[in-house]
């Protein structure tokens, strides 16, 4: 197995869901956790709640939660759920969440 | 088919993905990447670029919703104001409940839940939709009239009842434009021309449906159909049309004309409502100072009239409505005219209209082939009747028929008139054969070749109405004949100026290099007959005898030619 693989499912990863959706493609499914990671919207959220801009926060963190439930790496996409839900009721998340967000996001990255 | 090799370059099919997010784009990419060609977009602005780009190339479009730029509701109403991407599907991306019945509403043909479960139920749901239209397209493309892009005549008619149905208190006219001359006009200038003048008249039609509520379609060669709302003036598409024409085609003169049939009650179907605006259209043909007719009332009265007739005439035969008149030929080189033969012409005694002249159905039955019928009955009327005569008189008189165009298509014409005289124990040449000049204007070689055969069985032919066609003289020399009738015109006019008299002598000349007999047509007076005599006419016929006569009178006739031979 892939090590990334095998680190992720030791952070939370649902790796068997994910890897299905790569067709079974270790290979796919690590560079995939890769790009996720690496993802501009962990930064564009960041500034647009800083900026309380709740409609453009909504938005980065809707495409996050969508990619990271599609890679199903848990806690992560969970959190992300969370704040999404959070901005789509035109509320901004507060910053244990943000903190949250960012400490498994940087978790993950270790395993790079 | 040209869509079909561009629908499947390097034999895959071409998708597109549109998503903002490069994991999901890989993800779907990766499902797909082995059975197509994959095209990336990462917003919506791209995602339409692209799609304009490829618009004959691509199979389907998965698109995400929520994307900078432009989202993907708008990449679905852009693709919707262009016919050619309106029909490339879109499965819509969302990982939002409510936007899944949403999308549909909006045109999506599917749409996939994020995350992305299942790729195998992913993989086989796009590739049915693809499918499912491709296959949709295949049947559009019947819809559409290849070249003009109009309704084919089918599906024209399809619509019409669909805005019947649900426009039920609009007031729609039925219009057929029809080209004059087209066939003349492809040949003259070739068929892209040709092609292009129906292009541009489709456009100005098409344009004049969508400004008018109705529909345009195009149905064979040179006809189209217009259906719209009720308009009192006419005049402007006419001038549309023609301006359109002229400034495309400013050598050609183009003629179009437009038969229109206002329909006043539902109760006229919808063929016929076309079929009347044709008739309409059809009574300008070559009239190139009109160019539009409404079917009227009057119009309306001869087409039930002709309908008629034409419903009529198999009962018509059977109770014997049709008489067989003959008018005595007589031979005027002897001392006195001497009978030498009759003409059958054929009358209709309509058993509600009475006595019908021959003009009246004639050429009705000759444009629809029904005149086959009537010719068979009087030649098997004329067959029998002169072995009658033969039996109680002992007297031949040789009696000739009338053979239509249609007839002389037939191949088995030369059979059946030879079992005919056989059956009647009649000589073949005592059964005459008339055929007309006009006969011959289409398609010569196989009329030629059906009166070389007729004449080798051993028929004697005539060629009737000699000198009101064209190609006469040409003709002549080409077709075997034993008798030219010389057009009872030439005999009216003779007494007008010594012109017209020599003209009969000059055809008098050639029938007699050509070893052919002359029988003038529409003698009246003495004095006619004395004039042909000198002339060297061999016979005539005409009022100045006889006109045409029921068989019982002709035997009058008959008797006092043999009291006269004594």
């Amino acid at each position: 197995m892939n090590e990334v693989i095998e680190k992720a499912r030791a952070i939370g990863a649902d790796i068997e869901t994910g890897l299905k959706r790569c067709a079974g493609k270790e290979d796919l499914y690590a560079m995939l956790i890769g790009t996720a990671l690496k993802d501009r919207n962990f930064e564009v959220l960041k500034e647009k709640v800083l900026a309380k801009d709740v409609e453009g926060a909504f938005e980065a963190a809707h495409a996050l939660k969508g990619v990271l439930s599609n890679l199903c790496l848990y806690p992560l996409a969970d959190e992300l759920d969370e704040v999404t839900e959070v901005l789509r009721a035109k509320e901004l998340p507060d910053e244990k969440d943000m903190d949250a967000i960012e400490r498994q996001r940087e978790e993950y990255m270790k395993i790079l | 088919m040209e869509t079909e090799l561009e629908l499947f370059k390097d034999s895959k099919r071409t998708m597109l993905i549109v998503d903002d997010e490069e994991v999901n784009r890989l993800l779907l990419g990766n499902i797909f990447s082995n059975d197509y060609n994959i095209l990336e977009a990462e917003d919506g602005e791209e995602a339409w670029s692209l799609i304009q780009e490829n618009k004959g190339l691509l199979s389907i479009v998965l698109l995400d919703l929520m994307m900078p730029k432009m989202n993907g509701f708008d990449v679905i109403k852009h693709m919707q104001s262009d016919p050619a991407t309106e029909q490339i599907p879109v499965i819509v991306l969302t990982s939002e409940k409510s936007m899944e019945v949403e999308s549909l509403r909006l045109g999506a043909a599917d749409f996939i839940s994020k995350p992305y479960d299942m790729p195998e139920i992913i993989f086989a749901r796009v590739d049915r939709t693809v499918r499912f239209f491709e296959h949709k397209q295949i049947i559009s493309s019947v819809e559409r009239d290849e070249l003009t892009g109009l309704y084919t005549r089918r599906f024209f008619l399809k619509y019409c009842e669909l805005i019947d149905r649900f426009h039920m208190e609009s007031e729609m006219d039925g219009i057929v434009a029809d080209i004059d001359q087209f066939g003349l006009l492809t040949e003259i200038y070739g068929n892209s021309v040709a092609e292009g003048v129906l292009k541009s008249l489709s456009d100005v039609l098409h344009i004049y449906a969508g400004q008018h509520g109705g529909i345009a379609g195009h149905g064979e060669g040179d006809v189209f159909y217009l259906y719209v709302t009720r308009s009192d003036d006419y005049e402007k598409l006419t001038k549309d049309i023609n301006e359109r024409l002229r400034a495309d085609f400013p050598n050609a003169n183009i003629h179009v004309r437009l038969g229109i049939f206002k329909r006043e009650s539902k109760s006229v179907g919808l063929v016929d409502v076309f079929q009347y605006a044709k008739i309409a259209g059809d009574t300008i043909k070559d009239d190139y100072q009109t160019s539009l007719a409404i079917y009227d009332q009057q119009l309306r009265e001869t087409t039930l009239f002709k309908q008629r007739l034409i419903h009529d005439i198999n009962q018509a035969l059977e109770t014997e409505q049709f008489v067989v008149y003959y008018q005595p030929k007589y031979a005027i080189k002897g001392e006195r005219p001497v009978l030498c033969g009759a003409e059958a012409l054929v009358r209709w005694i309509h058993k509600d209209f009475g006595f019908l002249t021959p003009d009246k159905y004639i050429s009705l039955f000759e444009q629809n082939g029904l005149i086959q019928l009537v010719d068979r009955f009087v030649w098997k009327k004329a067959a029998f009747q002169v072995k009658d005569w033969e039996n109680r008189f002992g007297f031949t008189i040789p009696v000739s028929v009338n053979a239509s165009r249609i007839d002389l298509f037939d191949p088995q014409l030369s059979d059946t008139l030879t079992e005919l005289v056989e059956s009647a124990g009649i000589e073949k040449k005592n059964l005459h054969v008339e055929i007309t000049e006009s006969a011959y204007s289409e398609e010569q070689e196989t009329m030629i070749n059906a009166v070389k055969k007729l004449r080798e069985s051993g028929f004697i032919l005539e060629m009737d109405d000699f000198g009101t066609g064209y190609s006469a003289l040409n003709l002549l020399g080409l077709i075997p004949l034993d008798v030219l009738k010389l057009d009872m015109s030439f005999v009216g006019k003779m007494h007008l100026s010594p012109e017209n008299e020599k003209i009969i002598e000059i055809i008098m000349n050639i029938a007699s290099v050509l070893q052919v007999e002359v029988n003038a047509e529409g003698v009246e007076t003495e004095e006619q007959l004395e004039k042909l005599k000198t002339m060297g006419c061999d016979m005539v016929q005409g009022f100045y005898f006889s006109r045409p006569v029921s068989a019982e009178d002709f035997e009058e006739l008959i008797k006092k030619e043999q009291e006269a031979g004594k």
